[in-house]
């Protein structure tokens, strides 16, 4: 919250419009494909995305599935009638001079998300869920002298999801978190890539500012693609108003722009009109008709959502919101601590938390690359854990077994034989290093005796230099012991 | 129902059809006529009407396969200006 | 080879190929002779297909020879300009797409050229099809091989006039709004508007989506017949076409009609009507009678709505589907300097005034304030028009009446008088507004002139029409109604 809004006594009333692309192989309404990214300038585009005359739609189903899995993971209600309307607004890089949407009757509404964070849940309120296909992309550029732009439509027809929450978020923050909750909500379902440097996912912002009862005129800020993004011009914009409001002035219900570079939100001119999108149902499709039993379906077919995961993660996994929250926030790394917990004995949730969170976060970290590309899997960890837990290994052992596991994915227990890493724990093997240790340490082993014991630990650390770590260091403690007990000094 | 030159205006830049001045005038008058013909619409009682428009129908759906999109050239075949595989527009100002 | 064949019906001249008493190079050159020697006086084409024909008809002939013909081989036809023909220009009679080359054949085209119909040319028509005279062409009025004083109708007038001339054995038009058979009464043709859904539209240049449908204009009913069973069926291209099979419509044609009840709307009946053509209708409607039939009167309360309401919903569907010519991908494009003026000064040059009145009126009707009042409620009327049909055709099996309120007008006559023009298809365009069938048959002369019987069906009544058409056809013997040509150097 920035400083002199909240001084002002004004309260920000902030709402989302997101955009999220679906990860379908084709696009929308035509066999085109929908993976664009890095392809040549119009060659993913047919009579139907390019809006030749004549060209018709006809709906991909699984853009169709993915929007039910969203709206039935975001608690929306699926009407049993939705159909797709036009969006009528010329601009270059619609080729149709119309999008394909929804309005009167999207596939969801009235549903909401639970932001967890470390005070509880927060509910953001989701006003509705509807397809819709993207816009061709426009560049800017010179030819010949003169200012141009150039038309692309790869990305024309690619199935678009579009999430619009209730104005019901009140701070910058909140509204980030409420971006970063979605992200990982159909990340988790699989349907968007999260992907934000691709612009797979875009927000649009509005924000007034109220007091008291007194709501304020809302601002759009269009096309935000981070979430820094989302932060920044939020606080920017609360400033800005506030001080106009301030200063005895009114604020003016606009679009604005966001200039990354300049760290400021732009009024982008337009007219009256231009919101006028004379919306009427696409007479080129037919109504969608969605059964409560298909709707029930796919709710019983969800994936488990991070939300939920979490939960359980604290209630029954005995993990704390901070391991819970770090573990949920990538799905495959959430997979891993479930699928390795099944193969473990009970009660080893801790254990498997730690090395995820520790060794492998690190690993993954310095590799740079996610878990999916590393070679840990649920049984390497399992085994590893095993080892450790019936004391084959060290724990300095182990971090080495791992780390060799994480480059060639071979099993823990191939790699302790492989390099030799198994611990000593024979006594008549270790009873002669040991002793070898003590005649070559003479000072160390006076001031244990006449001192009581005081230079044990430095005289175990000697034997664990002298065997590469790899002694018990439990059976060396009690081989000094015995070895220096006074019955077997006195001999 | 009159329709004015100033909404007969905004309704061409709207449709972007870059009406001239006096056309619009003529434009208006012939809407005029056309509204009011249609304003017999109102009188229509529709309460028997219900339902949401659509319900009972079931648009056909397309398995996600992707199929041959069309060459470059043919894309660009018609287009009255392209540079590199680009449509090429003037500058896209104001908005 | 004597003119007169082209006269015959393509059915006999399909016999007389597979007997190859004629080739279809004979048949097709002698169609493009006459097209030079007549067109110039009646302006139907606009644009002839000279040598793809002939080499069309060249691989007709090789198909009759290898026994692997149908009905349709090597049979010269023509398209409406607004029926898409890959690498062939298709301009919609429009400045816009004056040099408009298709890169993807329409499926209509494609079932016809498949069959080894021999494609003559493309045929003028009103702008994007919205006129009732084809005097709103951006290119040339088409005049009446009756009287070239006067109109053939529109907007498929160039497709009427080619086959009452003998110009094409058959052709193609489309009827949003009687656009079919309108001119082909005013010709002295058969003209068939399917069901809404039984032709896919893939390919078909939208002017009002929901309405639009594609149909075949020929001079006698078993010819339609045979047309339509080509171009009908399912398209999994267009999601509006039905799944219902495609009957052996020429089998249908039983000549019975007995015991057949033939609604008679009173409303198709008021004092305005023509006399002429009230006369010939009734005449017509006797003869009906006279073969077995029942005559009933019935009443369709909502023509008067139905009009009312196709000019709301009509101009609304093309505001939208004009939008995307905007000479940014194909068509027409004027200089500016930028996008916007391009885009104005594009459209303004490249529609006509019709075109920018139904873009207008659309975008009034859509508008903010507006769309409840006017397209929600013409909406609501179409309902109620549906309504009207469902409840007659449970009292009858068909609907009989005039076509036209009139014979040919004047070229020039209506032009200044939009409402007029307008009302030349209030008796055809309930049909499209309830997306059930019709045809119109020749049924007489009224001071020179054709006049049409219209009998229209329940959705998918195509067999039940024909055969009432037919049965006709066969009674009055105007199945070969031809124009007295009084121009045009002697062959
Ligand atoms: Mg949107
Ligand atoms: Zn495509």
């Amino acid at each position: 919250m920035t400083g002199g809004s909240q001084g002002a006594g004004y309260r920000p009333v902030i709402g989302l419009e997101v955009h999220a692309q679906l990860l379908t192989h084709s696009k929308m309404f035509c066999g085109c494909d929908a993976r664009y990214s890095g392809a040549r300038p119009n060659s993913h585009v047919c009579p139907v995305c390019l809006g030749l005359p004549g060209a018709l739609p006809v709906i991909n189903r699984a853009a169709l599935e993915q929007t039910l899995m969203v709206a039935t993971a975001l608690n929306c209600r699926v009407p049993e009638t939705s159909r797709f309307d036009r969006k009528n607004y010329p601009y270059p890089d619609i080729p149709k001079g119309y999008q394909i949407s929804q309005y009167a009757a999207p596939l969801g509404r009235a549903g909401h998300l639970d932001i967890f964070h470390a005070d509880g849940p927060d509910r953001v309120g989701i006003i509705r869920v509807h397809l819709e296909e993207d816009t061709g992309k426009t560049m800017h550029s010179v030819l010949d002298g003169r200012p141009v732009s150039l038309v692309d439509y790869n990305r024309s027809g690619v199935p678009l999801l579009e999430i619009v929450s209730e104005p019901c978020i009140h701070s910058p923050d909140a509204a980030r978190r409420y971006f970063a909750g979605l992200r990982e909500v159909l990340v988790y379902l699989g349907v968007n890539s999260g992907d934000m440097e691709e612009g797979v996912l875009r927000a649009d912002v509005n924000v007034s500012l109220s007091r008291g009862a007194h709501p304020g005129a809302k601002v759009e800020i269009k096309n935000l693609n981070s979430f820094r993004a989302v932060t920044r011009a939020l606080e920017f914009e609360i400033d800005r108003q506030a001080a106009l409001l301030e200063a005895g002035g009114q604020v003016a219900q606009e679009t604005r722009g966001w200039d990354e570079g300049q760290e400021e939100t732009v009024s982008q001119r337009s007219k009256e009109y231009a919101e006028d999108y004379r919306y009427f149902p696409e007479p080129d499709l037919p109504a969608l008709t969605v059964s409560p039993e298909r709707v029930e379906e796919i709710r019983r077919t969800l994936p488990e959502l991070p939300a939920a995961r979490r939960a359980r993660y604290v209630d029954s996994a005995g993990l704390s919101p901070y391991e819970a929250e770090v573990i949920t926030q990538d799905p495959a790394l959430a997979s891993l601590f479930d699928e390795t917990l099944s193969l473990q004995p009970p009660g080893g949730s801790k254990a498997v938390a730690n090395w995820i969170m520790g060794e492998l976060l690190r690993l993954l970290h310095e590799a740079a690359v996610p878990l999916e590309a590393s070679n840990i899997s649920p049984r390497g960890l399992s085994g590893l854990l095993r080892l450790l837990g019936d004391g084959t290994i060290t724990n300095a052992q182990a971090k080495i077994v791992f780390a060799r596991m994480f480059e060639t994915g071979a099993e823990a227990d191939e790699i302790v034989r492989r390099e030799g890493l198994a611990q000593i724990a024979d006594t008549d093997e270790l009873a002669a290093t040991v002793r070898r240790v003590l005649a070559e340490n003479e000072a160390l082993v006076r001031d244990y005796v006449e001192k009581g014991g005081k230079t044990e630990g430095p005289l175990i650390g000697k034997v664990m230099a002298a065997t590469g770590g790899r002694a018990n260091a439990a059976l060396v403690r009690e081989l000094i012991r015995s070895l220096l007990s006074p019955e077997a000094t006195a001999q | 129902m009159s329709v004015s030159r100033e909404v007969v205006e905004r309704l061409a830049e709207m449709t972007r059809i870059g009406l001239a001045h006096a056309e619009a005038e003529a434009l208006g008058r012939d809407i005029e006529a056309i509204l009011a013909h249609v304003s017999a619409l109102q009188e229509i009682d529709t309460a028997a009407v219900e339902g949401a428009p659509g319900a009972g129908s079931d648009a056909p759906l397309r398995e996600d396969v992707v199929a041959a999109s069309l060459p470059v050239a043919d894309v660009l075949a018609n287009a009255p200006q392209q540079a590199d595989g680009f449509f090429v527009v003037p500058a896209v100002f104001g908005e | 080879m004597t003119e007169g064949i082209l006269h015959r019906s393509f059915l006999d001249l399909h016999e007389l190929m597979a007997r190859r008493e004629i080739s279809s190079v004979d048949v097709t050159r002698a169609t493009l002779e006459r097209v030079q020697r007549l067109d110039p006086d009646v302006g139907a084409y606009l644009l002839v297909t000279e040598e793809q024909a002939l080499a069309q008809a060249v691989e007709a002939d090789r198909a009759y020879a290898e026994d692997r013909a149908n009905a349709l081989t090597g049979i010269p036809f023509a398209l409406k300009d607004i029926i898409s023909t890959l690498g062939i220009r298709t301009t919609c009679g429009s400045r816009i797409l004056e040099n408009y080359v298709p890169v993807y054949q329409g499926q209509v085209a494609g079932r016809l050229l498949e069959s080894g119909a021999v494609l003559i040319g493309k045929t003028n028509m009103d702008e994007f099809a919205m006129g009732s005279s084809t005097e709103h062409s951006g290119f040339f009025p088409t005049r009446n091989p009756w009287d070239r004083d006067r109109v053939p109708g529109g907007s498929s007038g160039g497709s009427a006039a080619a086959v009452s001339a003998g110009m094409a054995a058959f052709a193609l038009g489309t009827d949003t709004g009687g656009s079919i058979r309108q001119p082909a009464s005013l010709c002295g043709v058969v003209g068939l508007k399917p069901t809404y859904g039984r032709v896919s539209r893939y390919g078909l240049v939208a002017f009002a989506s929901s309405l639009d449908q594609i149909g075949p204009i020929a001079r006698s009913v078993p010819e339609v017949a045979a047309v339509l069973g080509v171009i009908a069926g399912h398209d999994p291209h267009d999601s509006t076409t039905l799944r219902a099979e495609v009957p052996d419509y020429r089998a249908g044609l039983t000549g019975e009609v007995r015991g057949l009840r033939i609604g008679v709307p009173k409303e198709y009946f008021p004092d305005t009507l023509e006399s002429g053509v009230a006369a010939a209708v009734s005449q017509g409607l006797a003869s009906l009678e006279s073969l077995g039939a029942h005559l009933v009167d019935i009443s369709l309360p909502m023509t008067d709505a139905a009009l009312s309401c196709y000019y709301i919903v009509a101009p609304s569907e093309a505001m939208s589907n004009l939008a995307r010519y905007d000479g940014v991908r194909y068509g027409l494009r004027e200089q500016a300097a930028d996008v916007w003026t391009l885009f104005d000064r594009t459209r303004e040059r490249g529609f006509g005034a019709e075109v920018k009145r139904r873009i207008l009126v659309g975008a009034y009707a859509l508008s903010k304030g507006y769309y409840e009042a006017y397209y929600v409620k013409a909406l609501e009327v179409r309902a109620l028009v549906q309504r009207d049909f469902e409840a007659a055709f449970q009292q009858v099996d068909v609907i009989a009446g005039p076509t036209s309120p009139t014979t040919a007008f004047r070229l020039g006559e209506r032009l200044d008088d939009p409402l007029s023009m307008y009302l030349a298809d209030a008796f055809t365009l309930p049909a499209n507004m309830a997306g059930i069938c019709g045809v119109s048959v020749p049924c007489g002369l009224a001071g020179g002139l054709p006049v049409g019987l219209q009998i229209l069906g329940p959705k998918l009544g195509e067999q039940t029409i024909l055969r009432v058409a037919d049965a006709y056809e066969r009674s009055a013997g105007f199945n070969v109604l031809v124009p007295p040509l009084t121009f045009g150097a002697p062959a």
